[in-house]
C-alpha cells in the first residue's frame, strides 16, 4: 500500500506544478503578483532567478560573439551515413573522412569567397543505411538551411537523387552503382569510381597478376550494386577465355555460416575465391574456406578494406587480391590521415569510404572558392571539373564527365607477411583501362 | 552423397544454437507469457563476456563460459525482477515496450563498452577433422555436443529436481503453483536466469566459429522465434526438434537449392505446419 500512496502524493505535486505553468503562460513573464498569490515570500526569489537568468544570457552572449571559432561564418556539409548497426564503422570513415578534410582547411584558414572567409562544419546524420532515413535526414539537412550534402550507398543515394534538382542541393554521392549518374540528376557527383570500371580493370590486370589462376567462383551479396559487380568481372574474365565455375547470391548480412554454401562450392575446384561484400563477412568466408581445406586465392572488390587483414591476415597471407584507394602509394599522406583518425576516433583506421569522405569536402571547398559562391549550387557544380586534379588528393581524382562521372587512379594490393604489398596502379586513357605493374 | 552428410552436419551445428536460443525464449515464455525480444542482446553479451575474459584475463575457454553463464543468469533474474515483474499485472503492451527498451539499452550498454567493431575471437579449437571425406573443424564438433549436454543437463533438472518440477507447475498452472505453496516470484526468477544462461552458452559456444559484435543477436533471435513458434509456444522439446530442424532445413536448402531462398524454405516449412497445426508441433491447444 505503501509505494502508492507515495505516487498519489506526487501525482497531487506535479498538478500544483502545472497550475504555476498556466498561471505562467497567461501572465507572461510579470508573475511577481500571480506567484505571490499562491505562496508567499516566492516573489522576491523569482526575482533573484530573472536577474541570473539575464546574468547568464548575457555571459553566453559574451562568450558567443568574442569566440574566434564562432565569429566567422560557416559553411555547413551534411555527411549521411550508417552510424549506428551492422556497418556503423564504414559510415564513421565517411563521416570521419569527411572531418578530417574540414579540419585540415580549417586550420588553413578556411575557404575565401568574394574576399570573406568561412570555415567548414561537417554535419553527420544517421540513416542506418535505409533509404527512406536517407531521404528523411536530406529534408532535416535542407530545413536547417545545408547545401551541400554527401550520402553512401547506392540505395540510398538513388532515394536522394530524387529531391537534388528539385530542392537544390548539390549532392557529393559515395556510390559505385551505374544508376546513380545514369538518372541525369546536374547536381548530382560520383566521388568514387564506377563498378564496370573497378571491376573490368581487376579482371584485366589478374591476367598478369596472377596468371595460374583459370577458374573464379563468385560469391556476391544480394544486394543489386553487388550482383551487377560479379557480372561484370564475369564479363570480363570470360572475354579473356577464361571460367566462371559458379556465381552464388547470399545475404551476407544474415548468414553467418558459410560452411553450407562453401560445400556446395569448393568441390568445383576453383583457382580463386571471389567474395563481394565487405571486410567482416569476407573475413568469415576466408576462415571457414581455409578450414574446409580451401587453398587457392581470395579476391575482392572496392568495399573491402585494411580490417580483412585484422580479421583474417593469416588466412589469406599471399594470396589475396584487393582493391586500395590511390593514396596508399604516398606513404607521407597515409600516415598523416592515419594519424588524423587515430586523434579522432580510435580505433577506426582510414577505409576506402573515408578517402571518398575527405576528397568530397575537399572538391566541395576548392569549388566553391573557385564559383565564387557559398549558395549558388549551380555555379560550385559547373566549377567542380576544374578544380581536379588537387594536390591534397586522396582519391587521385584526374578528371570529371558531364554525368559527374570520374576518371581515378586506384591501386591492387595483395597481403602477405603480415604488410599490404601494392601490384598494380590503374587509371583510365579513353575508354580503356590502363595498368601499369609495379615491381 | 558427401556433399548431404556434410550438410547434414552443418544444419545440425546451426541447429544446435538455435536450439540453445529458442530453449531460453520458451522457458521464460512459458513462465511469464513475454516474448522476450531483448533475448539476442542477452545472447551477445554472452559472447563479449566470454570473450574479455578469454582475452584479457588469459582464462580456461570453458570456465570462461560458465562465468559468463552465470553472470547473464545474475543479470537475467535482476532484469526479471526490476523490470518484467513490476509489469505483470500490467497489459501485456508494457512488457512489449519494456523489451524494446532494455533491447537498445543493452546494445547501447555493449557499443559503450566494446564499441561497434566486429571481434575475432581469441581461441578456437582449429583441428579439422575429416572421416569419409566430410571435414568439420573441432571447435564445430565440440559445439555440438556441448549443445547435447546443455539440453540433457536442462531435462534433468526440469524433471529430476524439486526446482524444475517447481517451473514446470508454474508454467502449468500459475496460481495453483502459489495454492500449493511453490514461491512463484522465484521460480519465475529462476526460469529467467536459466534462459538468459543458455543465450550465453549458445554465443560463447558459437563465438569462437563467427565473429563477436553487437548486433549479433539480431539474426538468431528472429531464428529462435520461428523456431518456438514451429515448435509449440512455450514447448521445451518443441524448441529442441524445432531449431535442428530449421537448421537442417536452412542447410540443405542452401547446399542444393540456393543460399538466397534458404530463409524461403525455412519460412515455407513454418506456414506449411501452422497451417496442419495451428499451434506448432508440439504446442498445448490455447486455453478458452
Amino acid at each position: 500500500m505503501k509505494p502508492r500512496s507515495l505516487q498519489e502524493t506526487r501525482g497531487k505535486k506535479d498538478k500544483g506544478s502545472r497550475h504555476f505553468a498556466h498561471l505562467y503562460l497567461l501572465n507572461g513573464p510579470n508573475f511577481g503578483n500571480t506567484i505571490s498569490l499562491i505562496e508567499g515570500g516566492e516573489s522576491m526569489k523569482s526575482r533573484k532567478t530573472r536577474f541570473m537568468f539575464f546574468l547568464s544570457f548575457l555571459a553566453l552572449a559574451l562568450f558567443i560573439l568574442t569566440s574566434p571559432a564562432l565569429s566567422q561564418e560557416k559553411v555547413k556539409i551534411g555527411v549521411i551515413s550508417p552510424l549506428t548497426g551492422a556497418i556503423a564503422h564504414t559510415g564513421k570513415d565517411h563521416v570521419i573522412g569527411a572531418e578530417v578534410a574540414a579540419e585540415r582547411i580549417n586550420a588553413a584558414g578556411g575557404i575565401r569567397v568574394g574576399g570573406k572567409k568561412y570555415l567548414l562544419e561537417i554535419v553527420p546524420l544517421d540513416d542506418q543505411y535505409k533509404p527512406d532515413l536517407t531521404v528523411t535526414a536530406v529534408r532535416r539537412l535542407l530545413g536547417s538551411g545545408v547545401k551541400i550534402i554527401s550520402t553512401l550507398g547506392t540505395g540510398q543515394t538513388m532515394a536522394a537523387l530524387e529531391l537534388a534538382d528539385k530542392e537544390e542541393f548539390l549532392l557529393l554521392h559515395v556510390s559505385t552503382g551505374p544508376d546513380t549518374t545514369a538518372k541525369g540528376v546536374k547536381l548530382g557527383i560520383r566521388i568514387p569510381s564506377t563498378m564496370d570500371y573497378y571491376a573490368s580493370s581487376t579482371a584485366d590486370a589478374l591476367l598478369t597478376l596472377r596468371p595460374q589462376i583459370e577458374k573464379v567462383a563468385i560469391l556476391w551479396n544480394t544486394d543489386p550494386g553487388h550482383k551487377a559487380w560479379g557480372e561484370i568481372f564475369s564479363k570480363s574474365w570470360t572475354g579473356h577465355g577464361k571460367k566462371i565455375v559458379v556465381s552464388e547470391g547470399l545475404d551476407f548480412r544474415k548468414t553467418t555460416d558459410f560452411y553450407p554454401i562453401l560445400t556446395k562450392v569448393l568441390p568445383l575446384k576453383p583457382d580463386a575465391l571471389l567474395v563481394i561484400t565487405m571486410d567482416e563477412p569476407f573475413s568469415l568466408v576466408a576462415k571457414q574456406a581455409r578450414e574446409l581445406g580451401y587453398q587457392g586465392y581470395f579476391l575482392s572488390y572496392e568495399g573491402c578494406g585494411d580490417k580483412v587483414a585484422e580479421l583474417a591476415g593469416k588466412e589469406i597471407d599471399g594470396k589475396f587480391l584487393g582493391i586500395k584507394t590511390f593514396y596508399v602509394l604516398d606513404p607521407k599522406k597515409m600516415n598523416a590521415l592515419k594519424e588524423a583518425y587515430k586523434k579522432k576516433a580510435p580505433g577506426i583506421s582510414p577505409g576506402t569510404v573515408g578517402a571518398n569522405g575527405h576528397e568530397m569536402v575537399y572538391l566541395a571547398a576548392l569549388a566553391m572558392e573557385k564559383a565564387g559562391t557559398v549558395t549558388d549550387v549551380w555555379a560550385i557544380r559547373q566549377a567542380i571539373p576544374k578544380v581536379v586534379p588537387f594536390p591534397e588528393s586522396m582519391r587521385g581524382i584526374l578528371s570529371f564527365d558531364e554525368k559527374g562521372d570520374n576518371v581515378s587512379t586506384f591501386v591492387l594490393a595483395d597481403f602477405a607477411d603480415g604488410k599490404w604489398v601494392y601490384l598494380a596502379r590503374v587509371h583510365k586513357k579513353g575508354a580503356r583501362s590502363v595498368i601499369d605493374y609495379i615491381k | 552423397m558427401i556433399l548431404f552428410f556434410q550438410q547434414i552436419l552443418n544444419g545440425i551445428m546451426i541447429g544446435s544454437v538455435y536450439s540453445l536460443m529458442a530453449l531460453g525464449l520458451t522457458l521464460i515464455y512459458g513462465i511469464l507469457h513475454i516474448p522476450n525480444f531483448a533475448h539476442g542482446n542477452k545472447y551477445m553479451l554472452g559472447a563479449f563476456i566470454s570473450l574479455s575474459l578469454v582475452a584479457l584475463w588469459q582464462i580456461n575457454y570453458w570456465l570462461a563460459i560458465v562465468i559468463s553463464m552465470l553472470v547473464l543468469a545474475g543479470i537475467g533474474m535482476l532484469v526479471e525482477r526490476l523490470i518484467y515483474r513490476p509489469l505483470h499485472d500490467q497489459p501485456h503492451i508494457n512488457s512489449f515496450i519494456a523489451a524494446i527498451g532494455l533491447l537498445l539499452l543493452l546494445e547501447g550498454i555493449a557499443f559503450a563498452i566494446w564499441g561497434g567493431e566486429w571481434q575475432r575471437f581469441p581461441f578456437a579449437y582449429k583441428q579439422n577433422l575429416k572421416f569419409f571425406g566430410i571435414t568439420i573443424t573441432l571447435h564445430r564438433l565440440l559445439v555440438i555436443f556441448a549443445t547435447l549436454a546443455l539440453i540433457v543437463l536442462l531435462q534433468v533438472f526440469i524433471k529430476k529436481t524439486s526446482w524444475g518440477w517447481a517451473i514446470e507447475a508454474v508454467a502449468q498452472d500459475r496460481e495453483g503453483a502459489h495454492l500449493v505453496g511453490i514461491n512463484v516470484p522465484f521460480v519465475s526468477s529462476l526460469a529467467f536466469g536459466i534462459g538468459t544462461a543458455l543465450a550465453a552458452a549458445a554465443s560463447s559456444l558459437i563465438g569462437p566459429v563467427y565473429l563477436v559484435y553487437p548486433a549479433m543477436g539480431s539474426l538468431p533471435l528472429i531464428k529462435a522465434f520461428v523456431v518456438i513458434i514451429l515448435g509449440g509456444m512455450g514447448s521445451l522439446p518443441g524448441a529442441v526438434i524445432g531449431g535442428y530442424l530449421l537448421g537442417l532445413i536452412e542447410s540443405l536448402a542452401g547446399g542444393y537449392i540456393s543460399m538466397i531462398y534458404a530463409d524461403l524454405f525455412a519460412f515455407a516449412v513454418l506456414v506449411i505446419v501452422l497451417t496442419i497445426k495451428p499451434t506448432g508441433l508440439f504446442g498445448k491447444r490455447a486455453e478458452g
